[in-house]
Parts: C-alpha cells; sequence; structure tokens
C-alpha cells in the first residue's frame, strides 16, 4: 500500500469502519511508515481532545422547555378536535335559532363568528404567504419615522408603527397586504427566529375589543380593537410573547 | 401531559446530542435552542412513522434539517433585514460562546489557548465537514448511523470525514504555526 491510498483509509482505520483485508493492509503500511503513523497519532489526539472540550452544553431547562412544547401540542390536538364538535354544535344551534325565531340576533352572531373565522384565515395565510417571498417586506427599516411615512397615500389610515428593538421586537419593516377587499397595512416584527405580522385597518365602528387568542395551523394569532384600528398579529411565536407584543402596541 | 410515553423515553436521552449538533450547525446557543424545541416537536409529529429503527440517528436527521432551514433562513434574512452591523461582530461572539461553554473535567487537562486553537479551527471547516465529525468524535455515530443522519451514501460518509480530519488537522497545524513563529 502507498502512503497515498493509507491516507484515504487512515480515518476509517481509526473508527473500525474497514473490512478485514484493507484493514491488514493499511496496518501494515502504518508500522512501516513514520509518517502516516504521525497523521494517525494526530487524528487519535484530535479526536480525544474535541472530546474532551468541544461538546456544548445544553441549558438546564431545555429538556423542561422542550416537554412543555409537547405538551401543549398534544393539548392542542385534543382541543382542536373537541372544538370542531362544538363549533358544530354552535352552527346547528345558530340555524335553529334562525329557522325558529328568524331572530336577527342570531343571524348576526353567526355572522361575526363567521367573518371572524374567514379573517383568521385570511390573515394567516397572508402571513405564510409573506414567508414565502424572499422579503417579508417592502420597505425594510428599524425606524419607524421611515416606516410610517411610507404608507402615506397608499392606505387611508395611518398605522400604528412602533420601534420595539428595546423591549425584544425589533421592528423589520412593513408592505401592502390586501384582505377583506381592501389595501391594509401589515407591520413586521421579529422576536428572535420568528417572524410577526401585525397586520392593521381601520376598525369602522366597531367598540374597541380585549384580545382574543386563536391557533390555526399551528400559527398563533391575536386579534383586537383599539384606537378605531383593528389588529391581527400572526406567528410561530409563542402565545405568551405574542400577548406581550399586544401590550406593547 | 406527555407522561412517560415511549417517544419521551427513545428521545429524551439524546437531548444533549441533539442540542450539540444543533450548535455546531448553527453556532449561537439561542438558536441551537429554538432548533432543538422545533426538531422535537417535529419528531413529535412524524413519531407515527418511526419503525423502531435506531432512535438517535433518525433524531439527528431531523435536528440536523432544521438547523440547516435556520441556516438558510438567516442567510436569506441576511440579505434584506440585517444591517451590517448586526452580523459584524458574530464570528468572535460565536467563539466566546464555545469557549465560555460548561467545560467539562477532562477539558482541564487541555490548555485553555489549545482548547481555543481547537475550537477555532473546528468552527472554521467548513459545515458539512463539521457536522460529520460531531457525529463521528462527539457522538460516536457509526458510518451507517451517519449516513442515516446526513442523507448520503456510506462512500460520501468514510470521504468526507477523511477529508474533514485532514482540514482539521492542517487548520490546527497552521494556528499552532502562527502562534509560535520560533518554533522549527
Amino acid at each position: 500500500m502507498q502512503c497515498k491510498e493509507a491516507h484515504e483509509t487512515l480515518s476509517a482505520l481509526l473508527d473500525h469502519e474497514l473490512a478485514d483485508e484493507q484493514q491488514h493492509a493499511a496496518k501494515a503500511h502504518i508500522a512501516g511508515c513514520s509518517l502516516c503513523a504521525e497523521v494517525a497519532r494526530d487524528y487519535r489526539r484530535i479526536g480525544d481532545d474535541l472530546r474532551a472540550v468541544a461538546r456544548v452544553a445544553a441549558p438546564v431547562d431545555l429538556a423542561h422547555k422542550v416537554r412543555a412544547r409537547l405538551a401543549s401540542e398534544a393539548q392542542l390536538r385534543q382541543r382542536s378536535q373537541r372544538v370542531a364538535w362544538g363549533r358544530l354544535a354552535q352552527y346547528a344551534a345558530t340555524l335553529i335559532l334562525v329557522a325558529g325565531l328568524s331572530g336577527l340576533l342570531g343571524w348576526q352572531l353567526a355572522r361575526s363568528s363567521f367573518e371572524q373565522h374567514r379573517l383568521e384565515r385570511d390573515v394567516v395565510a397572508a402571513h405564510v404567504r409573506s414567508l414565502l417571498q424572499d422579503s417579508t417586506v417592502q420597505v425594510a427599516s428599524s425606524e419607524s419615522h421611515t416606516v410610517k411615512p411610507w404608507f402615506n397615500g397608499r392606505i387611508e389610515f395611518a398605522p400604528t408603527v412602533k420601534d420595539l428593538t428595546a423591549e425584544g421586537f425589533p421592528l423589520v419593516g412593513g408592505r401592502l397586504e390586501y384582505i377583506d377587499n381592501r389595501r391594509i397595512a401589515a407591520l413586521v416584527y421579529k422576536r428572535r427566529r420568528h417572524v410577526i405580522n401585525v397586520f392593521m385597518w381601520p376598525a369602522e365602528g366597531e367598540a374597541p375589543a380585549a384580545p382574543k387568542a386563536s391557533v390555526l395551523q399551528g400559527y398563533n394569532t391575536l386579534s383586537w380593537t383599539a384606537g378605531g384600528i383593528t389588529f391581527w398579529a400572526v406567528s410561530d411565536l409563542n402565545a405568551k410573547e405574542l400577548a406581550d407584543l399586544q401590550g406593547l402596541l | 401531559m406527555v407522561g412517560k410515553t415511549p417517544f419521551e423515553e427513545l428521545l429524551t436521552p439524546h437531548l444533549q446530542a441533539a442540542f450539540n449538533l444543533a450548535y455546531w450547525i448553527v453556532r449561537s446557543r439561542e438558536e441551537a435552542e429554538d432548533v432543538v424545541q422545533d426538531a422535537y416537536l417535529r419528531a413529535f409529529r412524524a413519531f407515527s412513522s418511526f419503525r423502531g429503527e435506531a432512535p438517535k440517528p433518525w433524531l439527528l436527521a431531523i435536528v440536523r434539517n432544521v438547523a440547516y432551514r435556520a441556516l438558510h433562513n438567516r442567510k436569506r434574512a441576511g440579505n434584506v433585514i440585517f444591517f451590517s452591523e448586526d452580523l459584524k461582530h458574530r464570528d468572535q461572539e460565536v467563539l466566546n460562546e464555545a469557549v465560555s461553554a460548561e467545560p467539562s473535567a477532562e477539558s482541564l487537562l487541555v490548555a485553555a489557548d489549545e482548547k481555543q486553537q481547537l475550537l477555532a479551527a473546528l468552527a472554521a471547516l467548513s459545515v458539512d465537514y463539521r457536522e460529520v465529525i460531531v457525529l463521528r468524535e462527539l457522538e460516536g455515530l457509526t458510518y451507517n448511523e451517519i449516513a442515516e443522519a446526513i442523507d448520503a451514501p456510506l462512500g460520501t460518509v468514510m470521504s468526507r470525514l477523511s477529508r474533514a480530519r485532514a482540514e482539521l488537522r492542517e487548520q490546527l497545524a497552521r494556528r499552532i504555526a502562527k502562534d509560535e513563529p520560533n518554533a522549527v
């Protein structure tokens, strides 16, 4: 065996991954070649040293965090099954109400809940779509003074834009979206690797509403109405931190 | 609650390995944490399709996929979102993080300086070399298991490991030579 060939089999020899025949040949070569023997020694030493220093210890609470996420995932599955039945019952009740009492109220209720689901589907779709693009934003800046004026003349209201870098939600920028037959504003924030889309449009006479959280296709959504604007925040970020962002806006 | 399910019994023993691999691919503790959590969630969803083969390479393959996606997203995001300042200090940070990682008892045997050289040399490898070194030297996977984890043929594993070791040895020699200009 030549040195060149020996070099190529050296690594596999140390790992005990050579067939018997090759192993004998490689060993015989090393026994008579100080150069290759030195390389083998170096490889072995580097391996030992790596094992001694290069292992990066996982944070102590990581197992706990993983378990918590798995538990909420399992719960989510159960709940979504329950909710599916619950929703069916709800629609049935609404139908009976409409048929029996021709109740305007019942009709309105069903419509607003349907509306809510439709909007939820639309904003989650817009969120996913934004992630499929090369960029989630049309104006990329963490400066609210750059992003806010960009919307002038593009939409008919002034969106709420805040730079929350200090609070751990850096502003990425903004873009236009088309939801519910109108142009609306989408602001993009980040939390670590998580992208958060915050959609907003004029509330049109709706009363201020407390945040409502829901989950669709694994995405957390949060909707609320304040200061005459309806907000929808969508992200794969956990619900708690999403609520933190809502508090800051 | 997720009790002592088969899932938990099979996969929690490999949490440390999962984190180690994730870290050496994305090279950030914070991101590695996110990667491991995502990977376990994915593994949990895919667990019904797991047919009782070795759990460690199966899990590590998932971790690797999620980690690569994180790397890819970071690169893509870097084009639009980050301004250069955000990334400037990244490499130094990575080094500091690696060096300040919890030392094991044996690490005291290796001088702090040598340790830094070794970590820097490992960090300087391209990611496809680095991952096979991590899987073999740190996690002790067999070539078959590495092939499964990185989704490559056995021959590729063998040649890549061989080249990765040669490259790592060269890196190290260069660093040490630069450090001691007087040494012959």
